[in-house]
């Protein structure tokens, strides 16, 4: 359940941030790495000099013959002019299709669509019963049971003959994560989408009224952040007279493999806990977040915070839908969200009480350091079936669809949509989001270089009006932005949302493990039980800290200690 | 009946029509509070700040439902699949009834066909199979895919054919001595006096073509051929979420309709049919027709 | 005679039984799966022989005796409760005269049930959190907050309940067609005789829905292990796993990792024998005490 909700959340942020985010990254402003903008560095070298010498293995060539492609489409539930399509086009039908059809001679059919959060049951629905449409667009589970089954083209050639050094440049964004894992045995069986850095580092968002009417500085540390909430609870920073506010809202899904709103990862990763993570210990083996010494002295701080009223006590039984009533309502004014809450909560919040003025910040742990876990660094995989004649079609679908939007269209022989606005990504046939995985950081520098008049990136149409809006928008100050409710989500988002993670420099942790192994298939969920359950039982106070060391010792004698070991095996290999 | 009544059953009356208005005020509590949710401003909904009343009371959301085209489409889906699937169970059930109402002596492998449907009732291939089954007969992305399979509602044929069972005996042999079949027997006899149970079971076939959204979900290849609860369904459970390129515009809408009161005011919408159709079966078991004359 | 008249329940039944063939009986090769470790690519035909190692599975999961008498003891408690429940309302709706006023509290009643829980769901946590009305209440008759959904002593409780609440308004509808049935003639028989309002119901009513409550309770047997998924799933939390998690909840877990079609399919076949089990005791039991065949 949680990690749907986890990743449907990461994908709207995906969908926010758009094809604006990916464009910049190749016109080379972003100094510091510059080999992921031009195709013409090593890591491209060799396919350059492949697609040279063969000639014949032209990235945006045509076919040979006309072919057939069907894919699974998700339609956006939007209207096609939503969608910035011109009259008469829409999501089926539409120019990139032609486009594809007279340059690539590639036939693009959608003989299923669906809609909204349908496709998940649809395409597990029509994987397990095999019977799959030439491309699927599926998630890193499906496409390692997939290739299990046998029911995927091998792409490693063909993407290294034909991928455009363009393609190959974005998928080296995120230091080659993405490829990595999509690299089964050696082989590549799709071509993956990276997932965002720092897209969910949980930051503290504050009402800077609050602090400032009650005298508090800003949090560095739990305890100052824990000073703060007790103020916010026992001094009436409302000023209503009424005993109603309260301390840091809470949920049931109060941690994870990464953070979510109203996730209690800020405390965990305070104290180096990496709950749900596989992390390499001192000894250099890789062991399980959640059962190291540090989550211990997380879940005590967490239990303290209970014991004294800081966050709800029935914050087990709360969705984020009762969470969010609690910031939106006003009750709350400190709560843990990433960077983009500002669409959500906030963007409802602003209404119910135009005077808040909401900030946000980071905590460093004991070393200084500011550290969180990012999300699984790959992300929605187009796939290609087994047997299909021509698998270069795949590659160059993709090649057309990223020179077309993100780079240069006059590579890929021009823009269909030339002289209009770009129409929204999800409209391309093989609708894969491909961005720069370091989006977000890229971005808030494009609107506030766009803000103060300073001179843009070299980016398409569309990307640029959105800089000079967002950049006026947030020029205005924030008085109007409060003011103006319907403009405040973006700005404070992309501003003030990701301005804690450029000041503290927040590190980035991974999990040195995204697969299954056999005996996590069978007894990972009994084992999440016993997690969940003793971190509960012991953040509310049922069993005192202490118990953390049953916990772990139940944890490896039911399977833990397999599982690890099956791990360690997986990675040497 | 026209016995004047007591004073303690004066009393029983009273305390009777208090427990019955607290049971329904309990049950309306959700839907009065759907319907204060549908008429309010998305930063008090999403905000809890809505109960009984609206907050900020506003039509945007009923004027986002009705200008939601894919919405009606589906709910026209939903009609049609209730009149032809319900059309469908209803002569399936009550013929299917019939038969296996009917004694052994009459009717000797009846026993094979009823385990066989009760075997069916409980056992299932489960979804795999079945929908490979429905491809294999060409009927992915058509009406019949939602009417077909479930046109055989064994639990309805088991309730009805009890009914037909406890119908006197008498009125058997005396269709018998008229020398009627069992067809005519069925339409002129039992099909008249079994109307309350008639009209319980196909509202209750109504009531599960109407409700029932996965199958619209996974054998439609289609989004406009999505049933009204698929429909409703795949908008209500994804989350609300901002999209792209948000031009000033489409900020505005987004923030305007905020998913709880749209779902709030679809979800009302949705339930208009049921209220419609149901006074018009709900006759035959409220006030019942007069069996006196055959019933002992 | 005898032959040429069942030739016509044949063909009434013909339909029927095609359709049942089709989309019942051919589809239950699929329960192969329950046996195999399922290969996608290979299908249901092709997939590996495992034996019973998805049972074994099953059975070893540490909880499983927890998860199996949660589901069986929720699913108990809502079938009783609500027949109930469904059954006290029907008569009660009965002895009212006042047809506007019996039409509009039955139409209500039923309303819940088209609500889905994912809806509902997020209502009740609000009405039973610890500054819900239902506490608010409770704190003003001076009775501290209670934690509905937060206790393991409660939850089972309130599943029951807000189940019941949602479902007897509709469960009812076949008691009061049941109820229609009643000859009136023996209600003014009965009254003549002196039979006050309690008599009539015991020596009346009660007799003539007998055969309607054995049918339902013995056709509620299929759901002894149905403790109603969509329902918890909205529900229920990690404090409250010890008695709320039920078997589907767990399987559920278990696929949002990786899909266990398989371990789904073992657990679906384990049930559906159980309740062919019990039904069958319970048609026995029905002919044989009460005289009363159900099929």
């Amino acid at each position: 359940m949680k990690e749907k909700t986890l990743r449907k959340a990461s994908l709207s942020v995906a969908l926010a941030m758009s094809l604006a985010l990916t464009a910049c990254g190749n016109s080379g402003s972003n100094g510091n790495d510059p080999d992921t903008a031009n195709g013409d560095t090593p890591a491209n070298a060799n396919a350059a000099n492949d697609g040279a010498a063969s000639g014949s293995k032209d990235p945006f060539g045509p076919l040979p013959e006309k072919t057939t492609l069907t894919v699974l489409k998700a339609d956006p539930d939007s209207t096609p002019k939503d969608l910035g399509l011109p009259e008469g086009d829409t999501v089926l039908k539409n120019r990139y299709v032609q486009a594809l059809s007279d340059k690539m001679n590639i036939d693009v059919q959608f003989p299923v669509v669906v809609k909204g959060s349908a496709i998940g049951d649809k395409t597990n629905l029509m994987i397990a019963s095999n019977d799959i449409t030439d491309v699927m667009l599926v998630s890193y589970t499906q496409y390692q049971q997939m290739i299990k089954a046998d029911m995927l083209e091998d792409l490693t050639q063909v993407y290294r003959d034909y991928a455009s050094p363009a393609l190959k440049g974005v998928l080296q964004t995120d230091g080659g994560k993405a490829m990595n894992l999509a690299t089964v045995d050696g082989k590549l069986y799709g071509i993956p989408t990276m997932g965002t850095l720092h897209n969910s580092d949980p930051l503290v968002w504050l009402r800077k009224d609050w602090l400032d009417k009650l005298s508090l500085q800003p949090p560095k540390t739990i305890d100052e952040l824990n000073a703060i909430l007790k103020a916010f609870i026992e001094k009436d920073p409302d000023g209503d007279g009424k005993k109603d506010t309260i301390g840091m809202p809470g949920a049931q899904t109060f941690t994870g493999q990464w953070a979510s709103t109203y996730g209690f990862d800020p405390v965990f990763d305070y104290y180096k806990s990496y709950v749900k993570n596989w992390i390499k210990g001192p000894d250099g083996t890789v062991q399980y977040g959640s059962i190291q010494p540090q989550t211990k002295d997380a879940l005590k701080k967490l239990s303290e915070m209970y014991a004294e009223g800081l966050v709800p006590k029935d914050f087990p039984v709360l969705k984020n839908e009762q969470a969010n009533e609690l910031v939106i309502s006003g009750k709350a004014g400190a709560f843990f969200g990433p960077w983009w809450s500002g669409w959500s909560p906030l963007n409802d919040a602003i209404k119910n009480d135009p005077t808040a003025d909401w900030q946000a910040y980071a905590l460093k742990d004991a070393d200084g350091v500011a550290r969180a876990k990012q999300e699984t660094p790959i992300g929605t995989i187009a796939v290609l079936k087994k047997g299909f004649k021509h698998p270069e079609a795949l590659v160059k679908v993709v090649n057309y669809e990223y020179q077309v939007t993100l780079d240069d269209p006059a590579d890929a022989g021009g823009d269909p949509y030339a002289g209009l606005v770009l129409p929204n990504w999800q409209t391309l046939p093989i609708a894969l989001a491909l961005w720069r995985a370091d989006s977000v950081i890229l971005d808030h520098t494009g609107i506030l270089a766009a803000s103060k008049g300073e001179a843009l990136p070299d980016v398409p149409e569309a990307t640029a009006v959105n800089y000079k809006t967002m950049g006026a928008f947030w020029a205005k100050g924030i008085d109007w932005l409060r003011k103006n409710p319907d403009n405040y989500g973006e700005p404070i988002s992309r501003i003030i949302g990701v301005n804690p993670i450029i000041e503290n420099d927040i590190e980035p942790v991974y999990s040195e493990f995204y697969s299954t192994t056999k005996t996590m298939q069978r007894k990972m969920t009994n084992l999440n039980k016993l997690e969940e359950d003793a971190m509960i039982k012991i953040i509310t106070g049922e069993k005192p800290v202490d118990y953390f060391d049953d916990f772990v010792s139940q944890w490896k004698k039911q399977g833990g200690d397999e599982i690890t070991q099956e791990v360690n095996e997986a990675l040497k290999q | 009946m026209g016995i004047r009544l007591s004073a303690s059953e004066r009393v029983f009356g009273i305390v009777v029509i208090i427990i019955l208005s607290l049971l329904g005020l309990s049950t309306l509590f959700p839907l009065v509070h759907i319907l204060a949710v549908s008429f309010s401003d998305k930063a008090a909904a999403s905000g809890g700040l809505v109960t009984v009343y609206p907050v900020h009371f506003t039509l945007v959301s009923y004027k986002a439902v009705m200008a939601d085209s894919a919405f009606f489409h589906a709910f026209g889906v939903s009609v049609e699949r209730v009149l032809l699937g319900g059309a469908i169970q209803f002569v399936l059930t009550i013929v299917s009834a019939y038969a296996l109402s009917r004694p052994k002596s009459e009717f000797r492998s009846r026993d094979v066909y009823m385990w066989v449907l009760v075997f069916t009732m409980i056992f299932s291939g489960g979804l795999i199979p079945t929908y490979l089954t429905i491809k294999s007969l060409h009927m992915l992305d058509t009406m019949w895919s939602l009417v077909l399979p479930t046109a055989v509602a064994v639990f309805n044929i088991i309730v009805l054919m009890n009914f037909f069972k406890s119908l006197p005996k008498e009125l058997d042999e005396a269709a018998v001595i008229d020398g009627s079949g069992p067809w005519h027997k069925l339409w002129a006899i039992y099909f008249p006096l079994s109307l309350p149970s008639i009209a319980t079971v196909t509202l209750f076939s109504v009531v599960g073509h109407w409700n029932a959204f996965f199958d619209g979900l996974i054998y439609m290849n289609d989004p406009n051929h999505y049933p009204l609860q698929t429909y409703l369904n795949q908008i209500i459970v994804q989350a609300a979420q901002p999209t792209t390129n948000m031009t000033p515009d489409e900020i505005e809408r987004l923030s305007k309709l905020s998913d709880r009161t749209m779902n709030a005011a679809k979800i009302l919408v949705s339930m208009v049919p049921i209220l419609v159709i149901y006074p018009f079966l709900q006759r035959y078991f409220i006030t019942g027709i007069t069996l006196g004359s055959v019933k002992e | 005679m005898k032959k040429r008249v069942s030739v016509h329940y044949h063909l009434m039944l013909l339909p029927t039984m095609a359709l049942v063939a089709a989309f019942s009986i051919y589809p239950l090769f699929g329960l192969m799966l329950a046996f195999q470790e399922f290969n996608p690519g290979k299908g249901i035909w092709g997939s590996t022989f495992i034996g019973l190692e998805n049972f074994k599975y099953m059975f070893e999961i540490p909880d499983i005796k927890t998860i199996f008498m949660n589901t069986l003891s929720i699913a108990v408690m809502k079938i009783l409760a609500t027949q109930l429940l469904a059954l006290a309302f029907a008569l009660l709706l009965n002895e009212v005269k006042n047809a506007v006023f019996k039409k509009s509290i039955q139409t209500i009643v039923y309303l819940p049930h088209f609500i889905s829980w994912v809806l509902l769901g997020g209502i009740v946590i609000n009405v039973l959190s610890l500054d819900g009305i239902v506490n608010e209440a409770l704190g003003k008759l001076g009775i501290s907050p209670i934690f509905f959904l937060g206790s393991n002593g409660w939850f089972p409780g309130v599943i029951v309940g807000t189940h019941v609440w949602q479902e007897f308004g509709f469960s009812a509808i076949i008691y009061l067609a049941a109820l229609t049935g009643i000859n009136p003639s023996l209600y003014e028989a009965a009254g003549i005789d002196g039979a006050g309002r309690l008599k009539q119901l015991l020596y009346v009513t009660m007799p003539g829905i007998a055969t309607t409550i054995i049918l339902l309770l013995t056709l509620d047997m299929q759901n002894v292990l149905n403790a109603g998924f969509e329902q918890i799933l909205n529900l229920y939390n990690p404090m409250v796993y010890q008695t709320g998690d039920i078997i589907d909840t767990y399987v559920y877990r278990a696929g949002l990792k990786e899909l266990q079609y398989e371990l789904a399919t073992a657990v679906g076949l384990l049930k559906s024998v159980v309740s062919l089990i019990l039904i069958t005791i319970s048609y026995f039991l029905a002919s044989k005490f009460a005289n009363y065949r159900i099929f």
